[in-house]
Protein backbone atom coordinates (compact mmCIF):
# COMPACT_ATOMS: atom_id res chain seq x y z
CA UNK A 1 0.00 0.00 0.00
CA UNK A 2 1.39 3.30 -0.81
CA UNK A 3 1.96 6.38 1.48
CA UNK A 4 -0.04 8.74 -0.12
CA UNK A 5 -3.18 6.74 0.11
CA UNK A 6 -2.61 5.61 3.63
CA UNK A 7 -2.78 9.55 4.70
CA UNK A 8 -5.57 10.54 2.53
CA UNK A 9 -7.61 8.03 4.41
CA UNK A 10 -6.46 9.48 7.81
CA UNK A 11 -5.28 13.11 7.60
CA UNK A 12 -9.13 14.86 8.34
CA UNK A 13 -8.22 15.11 11.84
CA UNK A 14 -9.78 18.86 12.47
CA UNK A 15 -13.47 18.09 13.79
CA UNK A 16 -16.18 20.10 11.71
CA UNK A 17 -19.71 19.86 11.33
CA UNK A 18 -21.81 17.98 8.04
CA UNK A 19 -24.72 19.06 6.71
CA UNK A 20 -27.06 18.08 9.80
CA UNK A 21 -24.86 20.21 12.26
CA UNK A 22 -23.74 16.83 14.03
CA UNK A 23 -19.79 16.54 14.99
CA UNK A 24 -17.38 14.82 12.60
CA UNK A 25 -13.68 13.59 12.72
CA UNK A 26 -11.39 11.63 12.00
CA UNK A 27 -11.18 7.71 12.67
CA UNK A 28 -13.44 5.85 15.36
CA UNK A 29 -14.52 7.78 18.40
CA UNK A 30 -17.49 8.25 21.16
CA UNK A 31 -21.00 10.34 20.05
CA UNK A 32 -20.61 13.36 22.74
CA UNK A 33 -22.82 13.12 25.24
CA UNK A 34 -22.48 12.32 29.04
CA UNK A 35 -21.48 9.47 29.85
CA UNK A 36 -21.50 6.79 32.98
CA UNK A 37 -18.41 6.55 35.56
CA UNK A 38 -14.78 6.75 34.37
CA UNK A 39 -12.98 3.18 34.29
CA UNK A 40 -9.36 2.55 33.42
CA UNK A 41 -8.22 -0.56 31.85
CA UNK A 42 -4.64 -2.40 30.61
CA UNK A 43 -4.14 -3.34 26.95
CA UNK A 44 -0.59 -4.32 26.63
CA UNK A 45 0.04 -2.57 29.50
CA UNK A 46 -0.87 0.84 27.70
CA UNK A 47 -3.42 2.15 29.97
CA UNK A 48 -6.93 2.73 28.60
CA UNK A 49 -9.65 5.25 29.23
CA UNK A 50 -13.43 3.91 29.12
CA UNK A 51 -16.77 4.48 30.40
CA UNK A 52 -18.87 1.90 32.38
CA UNK A 53 -21.13 0.08 29.94
CA UNK A 54 -18.74 -0.36 27.13
CA UNK A 55 -17.71 -3.24 25.89
CA UNK A 56 -13.82 -3.98 26.22
CA UNK A 57 -14.48 -4.13 21.84
CA UNK A 58 -15.94 -0.48 22.15
CA UNK A 59 -13.03 1.09 24.30
CA UNK A 60 -10.54 -0.05 22.62
CA UNK A 61 -11.96 1.10 19.58
CA UNK A 62 -12.59 4.73 21.00
CA UNK A 63 -8.93 4.63 22.10
CA UNK A 64 -8.33 4.20 18.16
CA UNK A 65 -7.03 1.05 18.15
CA UNK A 66 -8.49 -1.66 15.60
CA UNK A 67 -6.33 -4.62 15.76
CA UNK A 68 -7.12 -7.11 18.21
CA UNK A 69 -4.62 -9.75 17.71
CA UNK A 70 -2.67 -11.99 15.06
CA UNK A 71 -3.42 -14.65 13.97
CA UNK A 72 -1.71 -17.85 14.95
CA UNK A 73 -0.80 -19.42 11.51
CA UNK A 74 -0.25 -16.48 9.30
CA UNK A 75 0.15 -13.54 11.49
CA UNK A 76 -2.65 -11.23 10.01
CA UNK A 77 -3.80 -8.50 12.12
CA UNK A 78 -7.53 -9.55 13.36
CA UNK A 79 -10.05 -6.55 14.59
CA UNK A 80 -13.91 -6.39 15.49
CA UNK A 81 -16.10 -7.93 12.64
CA UNK A 82 -19.29 -8.73 13.77
CA UNK A 83 -19.78 -7.41 16.91
CA UNK A 84 -22.21 -9.97 18.32
CA UNK A 85 -20.79 -12.82 19.85
CA UNK A 86 -20.47 -15.06 16.38
CA UNK A 87 -17.43 -14.66 14.74
CA UNK A 88 -14.58 -14.78 17.53
CA UNK A 89 -12.54 -12.57 15.50
CA UNK A 90 -12.02 -10.20 18.46
CA UNK A 91 -10.52 -12.32 20.93
CA UNK A 92 -8.17 -10.88 24.00
CA UNK A 93 -6.46 -11.81 27.22
CA UNK A 94 -8.62 -10.90 29.81
CA UNK A 95 -7.01 -10.95 33.63
CA UNK A 96 -4.74 -13.92 32.34
CA UNK A 97 -7.90 -15.83 30.43
CA UNK A 98 -7.64 -16.27 27.00
CA UNK A 99 -10.15 -15.97 23.96
CA UNK A 100 -12.62 -13.83 25.76
CA UNK A 101 -14.91 -12.04 23.29
CA UNK A 102 -14.11 -8.52 23.21
CA UNK A 103 -17.60 -7.77 22.13
CA UNK A 104 -19.32 -9.67 24.70
CA UNK A 105 -17.32 -8.56 27.69
CA UNK A 106 -17.94 -5.06 29.96
CA UNK A 107 -15.41 -3.34 30.62
CA UNK A 108 -14.45 -2.96 34.43
CA UNK A 109 -11.61 -0.74 36.23
CA UNK A 110 -8.36 -2.71 36.26
CA UNK A 111 -8.70 -5.08 33.92
CA UNK A 112 -5.21 -6.52 32.31
CA UNK A 113 -6.36 -7.30 28.65
CA UNK A 114 -3.59 -8.36 26.44
CA UNK A 115 -3.88 -9.36 22.79
CA UNK A 116 -3.14 -12.73 21.80
CA UNK A 117 0.12 -12.68 19.09
CA UNK A 118 1.19 -15.32 16.84
CA UNK A 119 3.50 -16.89 19.66
CA UNK A 120 2.10 -20.29 18.05
CA UNK A 121 3.80 -19.52 14.75
CA UNK A 122 6.19 -22.06 14.95
CA UNK A 123 3.91 -24.85 15.58
CA UNK A 124 2.52 -24.97 11.57
CA UNK A 125 6.25 -24.38 10.61
CA UNK B 1 -35.59 -31.46 37.58
CA UNK B 2 -37.98 -29.07 37.14
CA UNK B 3 -40.17 -29.32 33.70
CA UNK B 4 -41.02 -25.44 32.72
CA UNK B 5 -44.30 -24.92 30.44
CA UNK B 6 -42.15 -23.90 28.05
CA UNK B 7 -38.68 -22.38 27.45
CA UNK B 8 -37.95 -19.83 24.88
CA UNK B 9 -34.34 -19.00 23.58
CA UNK B 10 -33.70 -15.75 22.27
CA UNK B 11 -35.17 -12.52 23.40
CA UNK B 12 -35.05 -10.56 20.44
CA UNK B 13 -38.57 -9.70 18.41
CA UNK B 14 -39.98 -13.42 18.08
CA UNK B 15 -39.00 -14.44 21.76
CA UNK B 16 -40.60 -11.86 22.90
CA UNK B 17 -43.63 -11.56 21.32
CA UNK B 18 -43.86 -15.60 22.23
CA UNK B 19 -42.82 -15.21 25.45
CA UNK B 20 -45.74 -12.22 26.32
CA UNK B 21 -48.33 -13.72 24.61
CA UNK B 22 -47.51 -17.49 26.30
CA UNK B 23 -47.53 -15.89 29.56
CA UNK B 24 -50.43 -14.36 29.21
CA UNK B 25 -52.49 -17.22 28.04
CA UNK B 26 -51.00 -19.07 31.34
CA UNK B 27 -47.83 -21.11 30.21
CA UNK B 28 -45.15 -20.25 32.72
CA UNK B 29 -42.19 -18.99 30.76
CA UNK B 30 -38.79 -19.30 30.91
CA UNK B 31 -37.08 -17.01 28.25
CA UNK B 32 -33.20 -17.01 27.72
CA UNK B 33 -30.83 -14.83 25.97
CA UNK B 34 -26.79 -14.58 25.75
CA UNK B 35 -27.14 -11.04 25.71
CA UNK B 36 -27.47 -8.80 29.57
CA UNK B 37 -31.27 -8.01 28.11
CA UNK B 38 -33.71 -7.82 26.00
CA UNK B 39 -34.49 -6.89 22.41
CA UNK B 40 -31.91 -9.40 20.18
CA UNK B 41 -30.00 -7.27 17.95
CA UNK B 42 -32.91 -5.18 16.23
CA UNK B 43 -33.81 -3.97 19.56
CA UNK B 44 -30.57 -4.02 21.51
CA UNK B 45 -30.65 -2.25 24.15
CA UNK B 46 -27.98 0.03 25.55
CA UNK B 47 -26.05 -0.92 28.63
CA UNK B 48 -27.78 0.68 31.84
CA UNK B 49 -24.95 2.95 32.58
CA UNK B 50 -25.28 4.11 28.97
CA UNK B 51 -28.37 4.38 28.47
CA UNK B 52 -28.61 8.70 28.69
CA UNK B 53 -26.97 8.30 25.45
CA UNK B 54 -29.14 7.86 22.43
CA UNK B 55 -28.58 8.01 18.37
CA UNK B 56 -31.55 9.27 16.77
CA UNK B 57 -32.91 5.36 15.80
CA UNK B 58 -36.59 5.91 13.98
CA UNK B 59 -40.07 3.77 13.79
CA UNK B 60 -38.74 0.57 14.63
CA UNK B 61 -36.67 0.95 17.75
CA UNK B 62 -39.62 2.54 19.05
CA UNK B 63 -42.09 -0.21 18.43
CA UNK B 64 -38.50 -2.42 20.43
CA UNK B 65 -39.60 -0.42 23.33
CA UNK B 66 -43.14 -0.93 23.21
CA UNK B 67 -42.18 -4.66 22.61
CA UNK B 68 -39.46 -4.40 26.07
CA UNK B 69 -41.66 -2.56 28.14
CA UNK B 70 -44.92 -4.85 27.63
CA UNK B 71 -41.98 -7.90 28.39
CA UNK B 72 -40.83 -5.43 31.46
CA UNK B 73 -44.47 -5.15 33.05
CA UNK B 74 -44.43 -9.49 32.87
CA UNK B 75 -41.11 -9.98 34.80
CA UNK B 76 -42.78 -11.40 38.09
CA UNK B 77 -44.50 -13.83 35.74
CA UNK B 78 -41.70 -15.03 33.21
CA UNK B 79 -38.34 -16.61 34.38
CA UNK B 80 -35.69 -14.31 32.45
CA UNK B 81 -32.27 -16.19 32.17
CA UNK B 82 -30.14 -13.10 30.77
CA UNK B 83 -26.23 -13.63 29.78
CA UNK B 84 -26.88 -17.18 29.65
CA UNK B 85 -26.44 -19.29 26.57
CA UNK B 86 -28.05 -22.84 25.70
CA UNK B 87 -24.81 -25.06 24.28
CA UNK B 88 -26.86 -27.95 24.11
CA UNK B 89 -30.39 -29.81 22.97
CA UNK B 90 -30.52 -33.29 24.63
CA UNK B 91 -33.70 -35.29 23.78
CA UNK B 92 -36.88 -34.86 25.13
CA UNK B 93 -36.91 -31.33 25.45
CA UNK B 94 -34.15 -30.49 27.38
CA UNK B 95 -31.56 -27.82 27.14
CA UNK B 96 -28.30 -27.53 28.74
CA UNK B 97 -27.85 -23.73 29.46
CA UNK B 98 -24.61 -22.33 31.25
CA UNK B 99 -24.37 -18.26 32.59
CA UNK B 100 -21.62 -16.90 35.07
CA UNK B 101 -23.99 -18.09 37.79
CA UNK B 102 -23.71 -21.91 36.71
CA UNK B 103 -24.83 -24.64 34.05
CA UNK B 104 -27.51 -26.59 34.65
CA UNK B 105 -29.93 -28.79 32.51
CA UNK B 106 -33.78 -27.55 31.62
CA UNK B 107 -36.65 -29.65 30.78
CA UNK B 108 -39.75 -28.39 29.10
CA UNK B 109 -43.11 -29.50 27.54
CA UNK B 110 -42.61 -26.78 24.74
CA UNK B 111 -39.61 -25.13 23.07
CA UNK B 112 -39.52 -22.43 21.39
CA UNK B 113 -36.48 -21.49 19.41
CA UNK B 114 -36.16 -17.95 18.33
CA UNK B 115 -32.20 -17.56 17.85
CA UNK B 116 -32.68 -14.98 15.06
CA UNK B 117 -29.59 -14.48 12.07
CA UNK B 118 -26.30 -13.25 11.41
CA UNK B 119 -25.02 -11.59 8.63
CA UNK B 120 -23.24 -13.02 6.11
CA UNK B 121 -19.95 -11.94 4.16
CA UNK B 122 -19.14 -13.51 0.92
CA UNK B 123 -15.31 -13.82 1.50
CA UNK B 124 -12.99 -11.36 -1.36
CA UNK B 125 -9.61 -10.46 -0.99
CA UNK B 126 -8.77 -7.79 2.07
CA UNK B 127 -12.12 -9.17 4.16
CA UNK B 128 -10.00 -9.75 7.25
CA UNK B 129 -8.39 -6.36 7.44
CA UNK B 130 -9.33 -4.95 10.95
CA UNK B 131 -11.57 -1.62 9.84
CA UNK B 132 -13.86 -4.59 7.81
CA UNK B 133 -16.88 -5.23 9.71
CA UNK B 134 -20.69 -6.30 9.42
CA UNK B 135 -23.45 -3.16 9.12
CA UNK B 136 -25.14 -4.95 12.08
CA UNK B 137 -21.63 -4.69 13.90
CA UNK B 138 -21.13 -0.92 13.41
CA UNK B 139 -25.15 0.05 13.89
CA UNK B 140 -25.29 -1.59 17.12
CA UNK B 141 -21.43 -0.08 18.16
CA UNK B 142 -23.27 3.24 17.34
CA UNK B 143 -27.04 2.31 18.98
CA UNK B 144 -25.50 0.22 21.70
CA UNK B 145 -22.19 2.20 22.97
CA UNK B 146 -22.66 5.38 21.23
CA UNK B 147 -19.49 5.02 19.42
CA UNK B 148 -18.38 5.40 15.53
CA UNK B 149 -16.34 2.38 14.36
CA UNK B 150 -14.74 4.93 12.01
CA UNK B 151 -15.05 8.21 10.17
CA UNK B 152 -14.52 7.68 6.68
CA UNK B 153 -16.89 4.78 6.20
CA UNK B 154 -17.97 2.72 2.96
CA UNK B 155 -21.14 1.05 3.09
CA UNK B 156 -21.33 -2.25 0.80
CA UNK B 157 -23.44 -5.72 0.54
CA UNK B 158 -27.07 -6.55 -0.52
CA UNK B 159 -30.15 -5.64 1.43
CA UNK B 160 -32.61 -2.64 2.77
CA UNK B 161 -30.74 -3.30 6.06
CA UNK B 162 -27.40 -1.44 3.96
CA UNK B 163 -29.93 2.09 3.48
CA UNK B 164 -30.91 1.74 7.17
CA UNK B 165 -27.16 1.60 8.16
CA UNK B 166 -26.10 4.40 6.10
CA UNK B 167 -28.80 6.64 7.79
CA UNK B 168 -28.17 6.08 11.48
CA UNK B 169 -24.03 5.81 10.83
CA UNK B 170 -24.88 9.60 8.75
CA UNK B 171 -26.71 10.83 11.69
CA UNK B 172 -24.08 9.99 14.21
CA UNK B 173 -21.54 11.82 12.48
CA UNK B 174 -19.40 9.65 10.18
CA UNK B 175 -18.75 10.15 6.59
CA UNK B 176 -20.51 7.84 4.82
CA UNK B 177 -19.28 8.01 1.38
CA UNK B 178 -22.08 5.50 -0.53
CA UNK B 179 -23.83 2.69 -0.55
CA UNK B 180 -22.99 -0.09 -2.72
CA UNK B 181 -25.61 -1.96 -3.88
CA UNK B 182 -24.65 -5.35 -5.87
CA UNK B 183 -28.37 -5.79 -6.82
CA UNK B 184 -29.77 -3.65 -9.81
CA UNK B 185 -31.95 -0.76 -9.84
CA UNK B 186 -33.74 -2.74 -12.50
CA UNK B 187 -33.91 -5.56 -10.10
CA UNK B 188 -35.74 -3.65 -8.02
CA UNK B 189 -38.18 -1.86 -10.37
CA UNK B 190 -39.11 -5.40 -11.38
CA UNK B 191 -40.23 -6.27 -7.86
CA UNK B 192 -41.61 -3.34 -7.43
CA UNK B 193 -45.46 -4.45 -7.71
CA UNK B 194 -45.32 -7.22 -5.03
CA UNK B 195 -43.26 -4.19 -2.98
CA UNK B 196 -46.71 -2.29 -2.78
CA UNK B 197 -49.03 -5.47 -1.04
CA UNK B 198 -47.04 -3.68 2.16
CA UNK B 199 -47.25 -0.05 1.32
CA UNK B 200 -46.25 0.54 5.07
CA UNK B 201 -42.66 -1.25 4.67
CA UNK B 202 -42.48 0.30 1.44
CA UNK B 203 -42.83 3.54 2.98
CA UNK B 204 -40.12 2.82 5.27
CA UNK B 205 -37.79 1.92 2.15
CA UNK B 206 -38.68 5.02 0.54
CA UNK B 207 -37.86 6.98 3.99
CA UNK B 208 -34.60 5.66 4.33
CA UNK B 209 -34.04 6.76 0.75
CA UNK B 210 -34.88 9.81 1.49
CA UNK B 211 -33.03 10.44 4.06
CA UNK B 212 -29.76 9.23 2.20
CA UNK B 213 -30.92 11.63 -0.67
CA UNK B 214 -30.74 14.59 1.70
CA UNK B 215 -27.72 13.70 3.54
CA UNK B 216 -26.14 13.60 0.16
CA UNK B 217 -25.11 10.11 0.37
CA UNK B 218 -24.81 8.19 -3.19
CA UNK B 219 -26.65 4.45 -3.39
CA UNK B 220 -25.23 3.16 -6.58
CA UNK B 221 -27.30 -0.19 -7.53
CA UNK B 222 -25.23 -2.97 -9.10
CA UNK B 223 -22.03 -1.88 -7.93
CA UNK B 224 -19.84 -3.85 -5.31
CA UNK B 225 -16.87 -4.07 -3.30
CA UNK B 226 -14.29 -6.30 -5.08
CA UNK B 227 -11.28 -6.34 -2.68
CA UNK B 228 -10.02 -3.89 0.43
CA UNK B 229 -6.34 -3.13 0.77
CA UNK B 230 -4.14 -1.86 3.88
CA UNK B 231 -1.44 -2.94 5.90
CA UNK B 232 -2.82 -2.93 9.43
CA UNK B 233 -6.07 -1.36 8.24
CA UNK B 234 -8.45 -0.90 5.36
CA UNK B 235 -7.68 2.06 4.08
CA UNK B 236 -8.81 1.63 0.54
CA UNK B 237 -11.52 -0.24 -1.00
CA UNK B 238 -11.83 -1.31 -4.95
CA UNK B 239 -14.60 -1.06 -6.40
CA UNK B 240 -16.62 -1.61 -9.39
CA UNK B 241 -19.84 -2.24 -11.59
CA UNK B 242 -21.47 -5.51 -11.79
CA UNK B 243 -23.80 -7.60 -13.97
CA UNK B 244 -26.96 -9.69 -12.39
CA UNK B 245 -24.48 -12.46 -11.67
CA UNK B 246 -22.48 -10.50 -9.39
CA UNK B 247 -19.70 -10.51 -11.59
CA UNK B 248 -17.99 -7.24 -12.07
CA UNK B 249 -17.29 -5.45 -15.21
CA UNK B 250 -15.81 -2.57 -16.94
CA UNK B 251 -12.88 -0.11 -15.12
CA UNK B 252 -12.21 -0.80 -11.28
CA UNK B 253 -11.85 2.42 -8.90
CA UNK B 254 -10.46 3.20 -5.27
CA UNK B 255 -11.79 4.51 -2.36
CA UNK B 256 -9.50 5.87 0.20
CA UNK B 257 -11.74 4.69 3.56
CA UNK B 258 -10.74 3.74 7.26
CA UNK B 259 -14.37 1.93 7.54
CA UNK B 260 -15.81 -0.46 5.15
CA UNK B 261 -18.95 -2.43 6.39
CA UNK B 262 -19.95 -5.25 4.31
CA UNK B 263 -22.96 -7.38 4.09
CA UNK B 264 -24.95 -9.68 1.92
CA UNK B 265 -27.55 -10.43 3.92
CA UNK B 266 -28.32 -12.93 7.29
CA UNK B 267 -27.99 -16.05 8.10
CA UNK B 268 -30.46 -18.10 10.27
CA UNK B 269 -29.09 -19.68 13.58
CA UNK B 270 -30.09 -23.40 13.28
CA UNK B 271 -27.95 -25.03 16.00
CA UNK B 272 -30.12 -25.94 18.62
CA UNK B 273 -32.86 -26.94 15.91
CA UNK B 274 -30.49 -29.21 13.97
CA UNK B 275 -29.33 -30.47 17.87
CA UNK B 276 -32.69 -31.61 17.92
CA UNK B 277 -32.78 -33.80 14.64
CA UNK B 278 -35.78 -31.21 13.10
CA UNK B 279 -35.66 -32.20 9.78
CA UNK B 280 -34.18 -29.41 7.46
CA UNK B 281 -34.48 -27.53 4.10
CA UNK B 282 -32.86 -25.80 1.60
CA UNK B 283 -34.34 -22.19 0.95
CA UNK B 284 -31.23 -20.14 -0.85
CA UNK B 285 -33.72 -17.02 -0.55
CA UNK B 286 -34.01 -16.98 2.81
CA UNK B 287 -30.86 -17.79 4.18
CA UNK B 288 -30.36 -21.37 3.77
CA UNK B 289 -30.88 -24.87 5.68
CA UNK B 290 -33.73 -23.75 7.80
CA UNK B 291 -36.14 -26.36 9.81
CA UNK B 292 -39.13 -27.57 8.38
CA UNK B 293 -42.36 -26.25 10.15
CA UNK B 294 -46.26 -26.35 9.96
CA UNK B 295 -48.61 -23.55 9.94
CA UNK B 296 -47.64 -22.99 13.65
CA UNK B 297 -44.45 -22.90 13.24
CA UNK B 298 -43.92 -26.81 14.49
CA UNK B 299 -40.81 -28.81 13.24
CA UNK B 300 -40.66 -31.88 12.72
CA UNK B 301 -39.92 -32.76 16.24
CA UNK B 302 -42.68 -32.40 18.43
CA UNK B 303 -43.00 -29.25 20.71
CA UNK B 304 -40.07 -27.59 19.24
CA UNK B 305 -41.03 -24.84 17.24
CA UNK B 306 -39.20 -22.49 15.75
CA UNK B 307 -40.04 -18.77 15.17
CA UNK B 308 -38.22 -15.03 13.64
CA UNK B 309 -35.40 -14.95 11.65
CA UNK B 310 -33.86 -18.66 12.87
CA UNK B 311 -36.53 -20.51 10.79
CA UNK B 312 -35.80 -18.53 7.76
CA UNK B 313 -34.90 -14.49 7.59
CA UNK B 314 -37.89 -12.09 7.04
CA UNK B 315 -37.38 -9.63 9.51
CA UNK B 316 -38.85 -7.97 12.57
CA UNK B 317 -42.21 -7.58 12.03
CA UNK B 318 -42.66 -11.64 10.57
CA UNK B 319 -41.07 -12.56 13.51
CA UNK B 320 -42.77 -11.13 15.91
CA UNK B 321 -45.89 -12.93 14.53
CA UNK B 322 -44.22 -15.97 14.01
CA UNK B 323 -43.51 -15.65 17.94
CA UNK B 324 -46.95 -14.56 18.73
CA UNK B 325 -48.22 -17.73 16.18
CA UNK B 326 -45.58 -20.04 18.46
CA UNK B 327 -46.65 -18.72 21.75
CA UNK B 328 -50.43 -18.81 20.69
CA UNK B 329 -49.79 -22.84 19.28
CA UNK B 330 -47.83 -23.64 22.32
CA UNK B 331 -50.40 -22.96 24.88
CA UNK B 332 -53.26 -24.21 23.19
CA UNK B 333 -51.32 -27.55 23.13
CA UNK B 334 -50.81 -27.74 26.71
CA UNK B 335 -54.43 -26.74 27.24
CA UNK B 336 -54.23 -23.58 28.85
CA UNK B 337 -56.73 -21.70 25.44
CA UNK B 338 -59.24 -23.46 24.38
CA UNK B 339 -60.01 -23.98 20.63
CA UNK B 340 -62.12 -21.06 19.64
CA UNK B 341 -59.98 -18.64 21.68
CA UNK B 342 -57.09 -20.43 19.84
CA UNK B 343 -58.71 -20.33 16.49
CA UNK B 344 -59.96 -16.66 16.39
CA UNK B 345 -56.42 -15.40 17.16
CA UNK B 346 -54.47 -17.72 15.02
CA UNK B 347 -56.35 -17.05 11.42
CA UNK B 348 -55.54 -12.74 11.20
CA UNK B 349 -52.08 -13.30 12.13
CA UNK B 350 -51.76 -16.37 9.70
CA UNK B 351 -53.74 -13.86 6.87
CA UNK B 352 -51.02 -10.83 8.15
CA UNK B 353 -48.42 -13.32 7.80
CA UNK B 354 -49.64 -14.87 4.16
CA UNK B 355 -49.74 -10.25 3.22
CA UNK B 356 -46.09 -9.96 4.59
CA UNK B 357 -44.72 -13.25 2.73
CA UNK B 358 -45.64 -11.55 -0.76
CA UNK B 359 -43.40 -8.09 0.28
CA UNK B 360 -40.78 -10.20 2.05
CA UNK B 361 -40.38 -12.83 -1.52
CA UNK B 362 -40.09 -9.53 -3.38
CA UNK B 363 -37.18 -8.37 -1.14
CA UNK B 364 -35.67 -11.49 -1.27
CA UNK B 365 -35.79 -11.64 -5.07
CA UNK B 366 -34.52 -8.49 -5.59
CA UNK B 367 -31.18 -9.20 -2.86
CA UNK B 368 -30.64 -12.53 -3.51
CA UNK B 369 -26.92 -13.98 -3.18
CA UNK B 370 -25.32 -13.69 -6.85
CA UNK B 371 -23.58 -16.74 -7.86
CA UNK B 372 -20.48 -14.14 -8.69
CA UNK B 373 -19.58 -13.14 -5.27
CA UNK B 374 -17.80 -15.86 -4.86
CA UNK B 375 -15.46 -15.33 -7.87
CA UNK B 376 -14.27 -12.50 -5.90
CA UNK B 377 -12.34 -14.97 -3.90
CA UNK B 378 -8.62 -15.33 -4.95
CA UNK B 379 -6.52 -18.50 -4.80
CA UNK B 380 -4.83 -17.04 -1.72
CA UNK B 381 -7.91 -15.58 -0.24
CA UNK B 382 -9.01 -16.11 3.23
CA UNK B 383 -12.34 -18.43 2.95
CA UNK B 384 -11.97 -19.82 7.25
CA UNK B 385 -11.78 -17.15 9.27
CA UNK B 386 -10.85 -19.05 12.44
CA UNK B 387 -8.21 -21.29 10.69
CA UNK B 388 -7.28 -19.21 7.74
CA UNK B 389 -7.74 -21.52 5.63
CA UNK B 390 -7.50 -20.07 2.06
CA UNK B 391 -9.61 -20.64 -0.74
CA UNK B 392 -6.92 -22.83 -2.59
CA UNK B 393 -6.46 -24.91 0.51
CA UNK B 394 -10.05 -25.30 -0.08
CA UNK B 395 -10.01 -26.30 -3.51
CA UNK B 396 -7.31 -28.67 -3.11
CA UNK B 397 -9.47 -29.96 -0.03
CA UNK B 398 -12.41 -31.08 -2.12
CA UNK B 399 -10.12 -32.38 -4.93
CA UNK B 400 -8.70 -34.97 -2.41
CA UNK B 401 -12.14 -35.98 -1.50
CA UNK B 402 -13.56 -33.37 0.52
CA UNK B 403 -17.17 -33.23 -1.06
CA UNK B 404 -19.40 -32.75 2.00
CA UNK B 405 -18.70 -30.38 4.32
CA UNK B 406 -17.46 -32.91 7.17
CA UNK B 407 -15.21 -34.16 5.16
CA UNK B 408 -13.72 -31.27 4.13
CA UNK B 409 -13.63 -29.93 7.75
CA UNK B 410 -11.55 -32.37 8.71
CA UNK B 411 -9.18 -33.01 5.47
CA UNK B 412 -8.41 -28.85 5.45
CA UNK B 413 -9.54 -28.01 9.17
CA UNK B 414 -11.93 -25.33 7.75
CA UNK B 415 -14.87 -24.54 9.93
CA UNK B 416 -12.72 -26.23 13.08
CA UNK B 417 -12.34 -22.86 14.58
CA UNK B 418 -14.27 -21.16 17.51
CA UNK B 419 -16.95 -19.57 15.13
CA UNK B 420 -17.63 -23.42 14.56
CA UNK B 421 -18.26 -22.83 10.44
CA UNK B 422 -20.43 -19.62 10.97
CA UNK B 423 -18.24 -17.41 9.36
CA UNK B 424 -17.24 -19.45 6.25
CA UNK B 425 -19.80 -22.57 5.81
CA UNK B 426 -22.24 -20.54 3.67
CA UNK B 427 -19.48 -20.05 1.20
CA UNK B 428 -17.65 -23.35 1.44
CA UNK B 429 -20.77 -25.22 0.48
CA UNK B 430 -20.98 -23.03 -2.38
CA UNK B 431 -17.25 -23.59 -3.25
CA UNK B 432 -18.20 -27.52 -3.11
CA UNK B 433 -20.94 -27.24 -5.30
CA UNK B 434 -19.25 -24.97 -8.00
CA UNK B 435 -16.78 -27.49 -8.67
CA UNK B 436 -18.69 -30.77 -7.94
CA UNK B 437 -21.46 -29.56 -10.18
CA UNK B 438 -23.90 -29.72 -7.47
CA UNK B 439 -26.78 -27.74 -5.91
CA UNK B 440 -25.45 -26.34 -2.60
CA UNK B 441 -28.58 -28.36 -1.14
CA UNK B 442 -27.10 -31.26 -2.53
CA UNK B 443 -24.03 -30.61 -1.03
CA UNK B 444 -25.78 -31.01 2.36
CA UNK B 445 -25.28 -29.53 5.59
CA UNK B 446 -23.27 -29.72 8.08
CA UNK B 447 -23.30 -31.67 11.82
CA UNK B 448 -23.82 -29.94 14.71
CA UNK B 449 -22.98 -31.46 17.98
CA UNK B 450 -23.02 -30.03 21.41
CA UNK B 451 -21.31 -27.48 22.78
CA UNK B 452 -22.63 -24.17 20.97
CA UNK B 453 -19.81 -22.11 21.30
CA UNK B 454 -16.61 -22.81 23.95
CA UNK B 455 -17.44 -24.66 27.18
CA UNK B 456 -14.09 -25.24 29.16
CA UNK B 457 -14.36 -28.71 31.25
CA UNK B 458 -13.59 -27.34 34.48
CA UNK B 459 -16.95 -25.40 33.65
CA UNK B 460 -18.96 -28.68 33.79
CA UNK B 461 -16.37 -30.20 36.46
CA UNK B 462 -17.00 -27.20 38.88
CA UNK B 463 -19.80 -25.53 38.32
CA UNK B 464 -22.32 -27.79 38.48
CA UNK B 465 -21.46 -28.52 42.12
CA UNK B 466 -20.67 -25.15 43.35
CA UNK B 467 -23.03 -22.81 42.11
CA UNK B 468 -26.00 -24.11 39.53
CA UNK B 469 -28.46 -21.43 38.60
CA UNK B 470 -31.32 -20.87 40.99
CA UNK B 471 -33.96 -22.86 40.69
CA UNK B 472 -37.03 -20.61 40.59
CA UNK B 473 -40.26 -22.28 42.56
Amino acid sequence: MDATNHSSAKDESHPSVNADGVKTGSGPRRIEGNRGMRVDFTFDGKSIEAFEGETIAAALLASGGRTLRQTERKGEPRGLFCNMGICFECLVEVNGNPNQRACQYQVTDGLEIKSQPADSLERYE
Amino acid sequence: MIQRDLVIVGAGPAGMAAAATACRAGLGVTLIDENLSTGGQIYRQSPAALAGLSVPTGESSLHGKQMIGELESLKDQIEWLPNTSVWGYFPERRLAVRSDRGWQIIAAKQIILAAGAYEFVSPFPGWTLPGVMTPGGAQSMVKTMNILPGSRILIAGSGPFLLVVAAQLHAAGAEVVGVLETARRRDAFRHLPSLFSYPKLLRQGRHYLQQLRKANIPLHWGHLVTSAEGSECIENATIAACDGNGRPRGQASTIAIDTLCIGYGFVPRTELAQMADCAMEYCELIGGWIPQVDATFETSVSGVRVAGDGGGVAGAIVAEIEGTVAGLAAAHQLGTIDDVTYQARFDPLAKQLRKLRIFRSALDRIYRIRPGLLDLACPDTTICRCEEISRQEIEEGIEFGGTNISTLKVITRAGMGPCQGKMCWPAVARLIADKEGKSVAEVGNVRVRPPIGSLAMTDLLTELSLDPIQEKH
